[in-house]
């Protein structure tokens, strides 16, 4: 269990975390989405005691990081994969965290082989590439066997095959009631892996929900049509309470009547209808509603013309 | 999974000082550094003392010459095992790995504490083995010119100061370190405090002629430190030997404490 409560984090004037409040349940993945700069990182060394409030607290399993009789064993985290001496060996950096708690050898050699690392585990860090090092950082948050793992974008810069490892370790993990915080900017990823999101943007929090809750709430059902005959169209359906949007001459936007309804209004009115395509909106545009107002570097839109 | 076993047989898992000291000594014996810094700092000393011993038998008055000689390169190994007490901290910046000794241990007076002792214990035997190579190197040197090699009280209190000498200056350069973060800035200014300010005080001393400032050199930091390292053969300070290397050992608990409020003060 992670607790926040009115955690805020200022550098100078600038609000990186803006008094949130959340908790984190075992026996799920919760994802901590949000676009880059929204205070994921920031919020996430304030767990682990790396970074200081600046008003409020965060607890894990009750206490403060620093107060923890044994962190390594109650919290693993993987803040960064570099958080390793490059000079090390993937072993020797295991071994020196695992002695730091008296963590037995052998524990060492059981999460080297659980992440996959047994043929680079005698080499020099330098050498790995990012994946390598991904692994390596979830070997060292597993050394204690904690309760509670705290995951940094842990997919980022990993291949498929390492993407599907993470996801399905991740899982795994919270299948055995273990709490997994999990997070990335990318809502496929949280949607793929997490039971629960919490979606953070410019410090605050903007939803904290079921992944299943956020998309249907988020969600905006509609129907797109394609008619000669557009006006017409539209005016009818608008008297039977339809929303209707049109960007395109000749294309309408439906929203609050079902695909059935405005087939059946059509044909009654004799009008021909050459496309009639139920529109869901996807986890993406669910995320990107929400976070519309909280981006912190906004890319210009691509021109239609320049899509086509 | 078998693994969640494996931690919870009897043995209690956390952490305790031993433990951070057991894990810094890993964490330090594990890097190519360590090894460089230390053959390098071993290397030079006994060089020096070969050297200085051949140029000594190129000289031949018969009279027996201080032990002090076989010591005469400590300041480059000075150097040398700075550079040591600067990465034991700045390595972990420059990696980002201080993360993971923070996440293992919060409490980060603890990580201070660990790591000086492990540097303190890892630099004296440096400096020991230094000695005992350079003696090793130097005597026979010495012997075959037909110079006798003196061990009198004074001598043998420059040997020992050396080893002394060496082994707080690692930890002068880690407070520096813990101060400063950055490896090439804490180098530099260990390099600056050690080996560049006595020659500006001394520059601008013989310029000026004033008495004020003569005195004042030999409070520096590296004079004072190396009055314990005098010998007839080498000597900076007009300080008492050990009134120098007290005033050094102020010096380094001052940059010790320095850093360690900066370490366990900083917000990363």
């Amino acid at each position: 269990m992670i607790e926040a409560r009115g955690l805020t984090k200022r550098y100078g004037d600038r609000t990186a975390v803006d008094d949130i409040s959340f908790t984190v349940r075992p026996g799920a993945v919760t994802g901590f989405l949000g676009p880059n700069g929204a205070g994921k990182s920031t919020t996430m060394r304030m767990i682990v005691g790396l970074a200081r409030p600046t008003e409020g607290s965060v607890t894990v399993a009750g206490h403060r990081y620093a107060e923890l009789r044994s962190p390594l064993t109650t919290v693993g985290a993987l803040l960064d994969a570099k958080a390793v001496h490059t000079g090390r060996t993937a072993y020797q950096h295991l071994l020196g965290l695992a002695a730091s708690h008296g963590i037995p050898k052998r524990r060492v050699l059981e999460v080297i082989e659980q992440t996959g690392l047994d043929a680079v585990a005698g080499k020099r860090v330098k050498g790995f590439s990012l994946g390598m090092g991904q692994r390596l950082g979830i070997a060292a948050a597993l050394l204690g066997d904690p309760q509670i793992l705290i995951l940094d974008e842990p997919v980022n810069g990993l291949d498929p095959e390492g993407v599907r490892w993470v996801r399905t370790f991740a899982r795994f993990l919270a299948s055995e009631g273990r709490t997994v915080f999990l997070s990335s900017h990318l809502m496929s990823e949280v949607a793929l892996t997490a039971d629960h999101v919490i979606v953070i943007g410019k410090g605050r929090i903007l939803a904290d929900a079921p992944v299943a809750e956020l998309v249907a709430g988020a969600g905006r059902q509609a129907v797109r049509v394609r008619t000669d005959r557009a006006a017409e169209l539209a005016e009818l359906l608008a008297r039977s309470g339809a929303t209707i949007v049109s960007d395109e001459a000749g294309v309408l936007e439906i929203a609050g009547l079902e695909a059935g309804d405005i087939a059946a209004s059509a044909v009654a009115a004799g009008i021909v209808l050459s496309e009639l395509t139920p529109l869901t909106t996807s986890l993406e545009d669910a995320y990107m509603a929400l976070t519309d107002d909280a981006v912190e570097y906004r890319t210009s839109a691509v021109p239609a013309e320049a899509t086509r | 999974m078998t693994a969640a076993t494996a931690t919870r047989s009897g043995v209690d898992i956390r952490p305790t000082f031993a433990r951070a000291v057991r894990s810094e000594w890993i964490k330090l014996r594990s890097l190519r550094s360590t090894v460089w810094v230390a053959v390098l700092t071993v290397g030079i000393m006994a060089a020096f003392a070969g050297l200085f011993a051949w140029a000594i038998t190129a000289f031949p008055d018969s009279a027996p010459t201080s032990a002090g000689v076989l010591v005469v390169g400590y300041p480059i190994a000075q150097l040398a095992i700075s550079v040591l007490g600067v990465l034991v901290i700045t390595g972990e910046y420059a990696t980002g790995s201080f993360r993971s000794t923070l996440a293992a241990e919060p409490r980060r007076l603890r990580v201070v504490a660990s790591k000086a002792l492990v540097l303190l214990l890892s630099a004296f035997a440096v400096s020991a083995a230094a000695l005992a190579l350079s003696a090793a190197v130097g005597i026979p040197v010495l012997r075959a010119g037909g110079i006798d090699v003196r061990f009198e009280a004074d001598d043998i209190r420059a040997l020992i100061g050396v080893v002394l000498y060496l082994t707080v200056s690692a930890w002068f350069a880690y407070g520096i370190g813990l101060l400063v973060k950055n490896t090439a800035a804490a180098i530099t200014t260990v390099v600056g405090i050690l080996f560049i300010l006595p020659i500006i005080v001394q520059l601008i001393a013989a310029t000026t002629g004033a008495e004020w400032l003569r005195d004042l050199y030999s409070y520096l930091p590296a004079p004072a430190g190396s009055a314990v390292a005098a010998s007839d053969t080498v000597g900076l300070s007009s300080l008492e030997p050990w009134v120098g290397f007290a005033v050094f050992c102020g010096y380094t608990v001052a940059a010790l404490a320095a850093g360690t409020i900066a370490f366990v003060r900083r917000d990363d």
